[in-house]
């Protein structure tokens, strides 16, 4: 008996709980402290924006050091001091840049600031659910990412600089102190805040993954999920399955960093400080365990802008999302594969051949459900009726970077090319392409489409347009070339290639590259000033379904308030692509199934 | 006094974007949304369009400016090379189709599909053949890249030739340490532990009967036209990586794990220096994997030349062992013994390496 | 016939929304899914030792390491006997979590609380010796870093005998800890009527959830370091 009951008693209490809530509001509990996930998607949106214009502005420095290796900027000293002595950033500098720039812009704004935001704002209204399972877990995680983020932050301003060592902060160069200066306590920072994001990363995903699984409202069957909460919920489970891995590589790492293990060290002699006795490591086992972790990694940025391009593609070409079944196929199809190609990251580090060829047969393979995916997206397009809001613009930029990126991993994942191209600018153009710029895309595609729903206020039209042009063109004039640079041989992470007769060539591409990396970046700010003016002063939301939406999440009153419905939960009758049935424009998914409707 | 210039010139623009766009709203609304909506979309149709046709000659303007500059300008520098080429053709080919084909679509269809109140939407939700076909064409087109690519892979990462020439490359902080086994062919053990950057830069033990015509050079590698050669790759401190870009190769160096690489240089440095048209051309060793704050300037050179030359420069050459311990050089030696010491001297060069021993004391 | 068809719509019903499927409660999904989550942590922990021990050329015998028990006199031979039984009160502690979380089930107050203390009990008496085991480890001169053991072919060994062990069993005696304080909090939770009031016991048994998983953890900790 106590079974049914209990879990009866739980829920209506936990309804109590936030009838509760909306009486008793104070400033803290409504904006800090709060236990609404709107209110937490909000916390993660604009954290992760904070750290994509930091980010962003780090990349801006380095790109002007590539630009004008030779040029001295004054001002740089007098905002960097000693990293920039005479006006030209040195190479500590350069490198504690490019590191914190990959770290930042892969954890803390595309993991973070992608899924945390829409994880926590679409999973409980688009399923139907009063808030998340469990709303103090996902209070939590939010502030343990932002106490990743403090400490981050504080690791720049220590005085020997942030990690510089790359941001998959490989050993020994990461566990010797005196490899670099970047190795010395600012690396015990960095270790220190990426566990901290690892537990912010778990708290989160627990809970997108029981309220998926447990708070469906009524008719909402797992395959009237929409895409974008499937896309959450691999992504999810990619989290709390890859993330642990990373945490025990991390662990063994700050062992060997400070109590004198040597569980990644054997054989090192260091200039200046003599033969370790480090022995009986390797170096490599620690590659293993971060690829673990990276690979999945590039998904759980990945999946959740697949979810949502798919969702506003269809909502904006008021068509169905072509091969549902397919898309969630490929979806899986993914996350599987994602946890077995990680050493496709370390083919030229003296990996088996065998176990090598397999790893490209596996990574290879990845490429049938991500080709499914663009052909389903495509045929969505087709004999639509396509509305080009901004947000749609942005998911039709992202199919199209998705596909140039994705070409160039067919290319990477065959380890034969990729023993010339790795590590090289090739690997740049194609990764900032197809998981950078196309994630960024999409979750651009989702601000765009989801803001009336989170603020009650439309964002300026025309200023969306100007940034969707200029980001998409500025995108490929800024990748497309770092191909040829690639296939050059040019590597990445060089702070200078006068020296070097083979590199040397591409100049004034560089400055070209780093003209429009500026430009870009203050086009990104013209999108900020959009987005907080329309907070306050953008044109009100006037129906409550803007988009003409099928999703639950627009059935609800334009400021749902912590509850989310006022009244009862909706039941679901369909599922949420029913758009251009029957001649209809379009059928939410609340609508009962009438008796003359055809069956899809 | 420029960047304050600058920031109000880049706050200006922003000042007038954003009043322009917050005009095209009033604007918007006095018109009408709906109409001024519907203007809106045929734009960015149109636009659609319009960066198709851009993208595709700014592709062509690309190429046309930068392809002369790649390596693929002129012929692959290794017997390696030529396979990697190949193959880079052959993938170049397929995914080019495909990329044509699919930003054509996508674009073309954005544009063709826009809001057109006439249209009535095909509601199309799933058709299980299509979706077979683009299953299986990938699924095909893969195992043929695939195949083309496993067959290079194990080439490339298999057993060098037996008469290949062995050289050992170990990457330091920041700069590369060449050695050859010498006479005996066959390199003498070392042990990190007897490294001393001053004479023993790799840690050569020393009473190994193998290390004492082992030859050290930093900074250039002399590799033989037409031989292939085997490098054993390591590393003294931190993670490096031999790029030899040239020759479309690369490796990492791991302390304490040997890796292995071999390639068949194809022309001389000089030969090269006059396809490339570049009198300065030389093969370059980059580093290609982040190793600390110098990483972007560990260069290492590869001297390609005939075999004679090689000899020539081989025969210049001196062992460590006598850098390590000029007294037993027996040049050194020679000399001394012309000083007047003759007696002494004979006897320090006969002494064998029994002082030394007990530097060595390791496991291997 | 009538009968399999309303078992076979009972069934899809379970994932049609509007309650958890087969009544799961969502932290009970939370948990397994944290446990898949901390065994993958686990995993790595002993994958990168495995990989680490089978490229060295020596280990030290785990006879010859684990052999002292305490208060005996020094230099007693009892190879293994100390860790059984540590091995044999965690697996003990283990049963009274089920006994406390059936009695859970039946609303037995005075049985969860019961079980509760033995278990908790078994616990700290696992840490209790855990502590002896590295305090003794210890003074022998073993620590991270420093391993006097040799191989146990008699070659010097490296230090990675030592790293592993205190890093591992470490981080088992972290969680071994924190489900104690788990354990102590629903303890109390019980005394203090929480869950009658509730109507259910479901805490009791997700701290049994891990605290069984804590105990298989223990079960490949002990093969991997002491047995193989």
């Amino acid at each position: 008996m106590s079974h049914e009951a209990a879990l009866h008693t739980h829920e209506s209490h936990g309804h109590d709980d936030h009838g509760h809530h909306e009486h008793h509001d104070t400033f803290l509990t409504k904006y800090v402290f709060s236990q609404d996930h709107k209110m937490i998607a909000k916390q993660f949106l604009i954290t992760g924006m904070v750290w994509a214009v930091l980010g962003g502005l780090m990349s801006v420095l380095f790109r002007l050091q590539l630009g004008y290796p030779e040029a001295s900027f004054p001002w740089l000293e007098s905002i960097l001091g000693k990293w920039a002595k005479g006006g030209q950033i040195t190479p500590e500098a350069y490198y504690a840049l490019v590191t914190t720039h990959g770290t930042v812009l892969v954890f803390f704004v595309l993991t973070a600031g992608l899924s945390g935001t829409f994880a926590n704002f679409l999973i409980p209204l688009q399923i139907g659910a009063r808030d998340m399972a469990s709303p103090f877990m996902n209070m939590l995680s939010y502030w343990f990412f932002f106490t990743a983020s403090i400490v981050m932050l504080s690791s720049m301003f220590v005085e020997t600089g942030p990690f510089s060592g790359g941001w998959t902060a490989y050993p020994p160069l990461s566990a010797l102190h005196d490899a670099s200066p970047g190795s010395k306590s600012g690396m015990d920072l960095w270790i220190i805040a990426m566990a901290l994001f690892v537990v912010s990363s778990l708290l989160g995903g627990l809970n997108y993954i029981a309220t998926i699984l447990n708070m469906r409202t009524k008719g909402m069957s797992m395959t009237r999920l929409p895409l974008t909460i499937w896309a959450l919920f691999f992504t999810a489970v990619l989290g709390v399955l890859s993330f642990p891995v990373l945490l025990s590589g991390l662990i063994l790492l700050i062992f060997d960093r400070n109590f004198g293990t040597s569980f990644y060290l054997s054989d090192i002699y260091v200039n200046g400080v003599g033969a370790l006795s480090n022995e009986g490591g390797s170096a490599i086992l620690f590659q293993h365990l971060f690829w673990f972790l990276g690979h999945p990694e590039v998904y759980i940025i990945l999946l959740p802008a697949m979810g949502m391009v798919s969702e506003i593609m269809s909502v904006n070409s008021r068509k169905p999302i072509f091969g549902y079944m397919a898309m969630l196929g490929s979806l899986f199809a993914i996350a599987v594969l994602a946890f077995l190609v990680w050493a496709h990251h370390m083919f030229v580090t003296g990996l088996n051949p065998f176990l090598g060829s397999v790893f490209v047969l596996l990574t290879l393979l990845i490429a049938v459900p991500s080709a499914i995916k663009v052909f389903n997206w495509l045929t969505t397009l087709w004999r639509g009726n396509i509305r080009f809001t901004p947000g749609m613009l942005f998911a039709i930029g992202f199919v199209s970077l998705f596909i140039s990126g994705g070409l160039t991993g067919i290319w990477l994942g065959n380890a034969a090319l990729d023993i010339h191209l790795h590590d090289s600018y090739f690997v740049i153009a194609h990764f900032h392409i197809v998981m950078g710029v196309a994630s960024m895309f999409g979750m651009f595609a989702g601000v765009y489409h989801w803001f009336p729903k989170m603020y009650g206020r439309h964002l300026n039209n025309s200023l969306g347009y100007i940034h969707f042009w200029v980001t998409m063109a500025g995108a490929y004039l800024i990748f497309w070339p770092m191909h040829y640079q690639g296939l050059a041989g040019m590597p990445r992470r060089y702070f200078d290639f006068s020296i070097w007769e083979s590199f040397k060539q591409f100049a004034d591409l560089n400055r070209f590259i780093s003209t429009v990396a500026m430009i870009v970046f203050a086009t990104q700010i013209l999108f900020l000033i959009n987005f907080f003016y329309s907070i306050f002063k953008g044109r009100k939301v006037t129906d409550p379904n803007p988009w003409k939406s099928n999703t639950l999440e627009w059935t609800t009153p334009i400021n749902p308030g912590h509850g989310n419905w006022p009244g009862e939960i909706p039941e679901v009758h369909r599922w949420p692509y029913d758009y251009g049935k029957d001649g209809v424009d379009f059928i939410p998914q609340d609508v009962p199934v009438g008796e003359h409707e055809s069956s899809h | 006094m420029n960047l304050y210039l600058s920031i109000a010139i880049i706050a200006l623009i922003f000042v007038v974007i954003f009043q322009i766009a917050k005009a095209s709203e009033y604007v918007s609304i006095l018109k009408g949304e709906e109409n001024s909506r519907k203007q809106n979309n045929k734009i960015n149709g149109f636009l659609m369009i319009v960066f198709l046709v851009l993208g595709f000659v700014g592709i062509y303007v690309c190429n046309e400016l930068y392809f002369g500059k790649t390596l693929l300008a002129y012929e692959a520098a290794s017997v390696q090379g030529d396979k990697w080429d190949e193959m880079f053709w052959i993938t170049l080919a397929v995914t080019g189709i495909v990329f044509v084909a699919t930003q054509v679509i996508l674009f073309w269809f954005s544009y063709k599909y826009q809001e057109d109140e006439n249209r009535k939407v095909f509601f199309f939700a799933h058709s299980t053949k299509l979706e077979l076909i683009w299953t299986a064409i990938p699924a095909i087109t893969l195992t043929v890249l695939v195949i083309f690519g496993l067959r290079n892979w194990f080439y490339f990462t298999g057993d060098a030739p037996k008469n290949a020439m062995v050289v050992e490359v170990t990457g330091k902080q920041f700069g590369w340490i060449f050695r050859y086994p010498g006479k005996d062919a066959v390199f003498g053990k070392k042990y990190y532990k007897n490294i001393d950057p001053a004479t023993n830069s790799v840690g050569i033990i020393w009473d190994d009967k193998y290390a004492q015509d082992d030859i050290l050079t930093e900074q250039t590698m002399y590799v033989v036209k037409g031989q292939p050669v085997k490098l054993i790759i390591g590393s003294r401190d931190v993670i490096h990586d031999v790029g030899l870009t040239a020759f479309r190769l690369k490796m990492d160096a791991v302390p304490g794990i040997p890796t292995t690489m071999w390639f068949t240089p194809k022309f001389t440095t000089k030969e090269m220096r006059e396809k490339t048209g570049n009198p300065n051309y030389t093969y370059e060793i980059s580093c290609d994997q982040m190793c600390g704050n110098g990483h972007y300037s560990m260069k290492g050179i590869i001297e390609v030349v005939e075999q004679e030359e090689y000899d020539l420069w081989m025969a210049k050459q001196k062992a460590q062992y006598y850098t390590a311990f000029p007294e037993k050089d027996p040049e050194e030696a020679a000399k001394a013994a012309d000083a007047g010491g003759k007696v002494k001297a004979a006897e320090a060069a006969k002494v064998p390496a029994d002082s030394t021993a007990k530097v060595a004391t390791a496991k291997m | 016939m009538s009968n399999v068809t309303t078992a076979s719509t009972k069934e899809a019903k379970w994932w049609n929304g509007g309650k958890s499927p087969f009544d799961v409660e969502y932290g009970k999904v939370m948990m397994w899914y944290f446990l898949m989550s901390d065994a993958f942590t686990f995993g790595a922990f002993l994958i990168s030792y495995g990989t680490v021990r089978f490229s060295t050329n020596g280990w030290p015998d785990p006879n010859k390491v684990f052999k002292s028990f305490p208060f005996a006199p020094e230099g007693v031979n009892a190879p293994l006997v100390f860790v059984s039984i540590m091995t044999f009160i965690l697996i003990v502690s283990s049963v009274t979590m089920v006994l406390a979380v059936h009695a859970g089930k039946m609303m037995d107050k005075k049985g969860v609380v019961r079980n509760m203390i033995w278990t908790i009990i078994g616990g700290i008496a696992f840490l209790s010796c855990q502590a002896w085991e590295w305090n003794h480890l210890h003074h022998e001169g073993a620590w991270w870093g420093m391993n006097p053991f040799i191989n146990a072919d008699g070659t010097a060994s490296t230090t990675n005998f030592t790293n592993f062990f205190f890093t591992i069993t470490g981080f088992h005696g972290f969680h071994v800890f924190s489900g104690v304080v788990i354990n102590i909090i629903m303890l109390i939770m019980t005394l203090t009527n929480q869950f009658e009031k509730r109507g259910h016991y479901l805490m009791i048994e997700k701290a049994g959830l891990y605290w069984h998983f804590v105990d298989l953890v223990w079960v490949f900790v002990f093969t991997c370091f002491y047995l193989l």
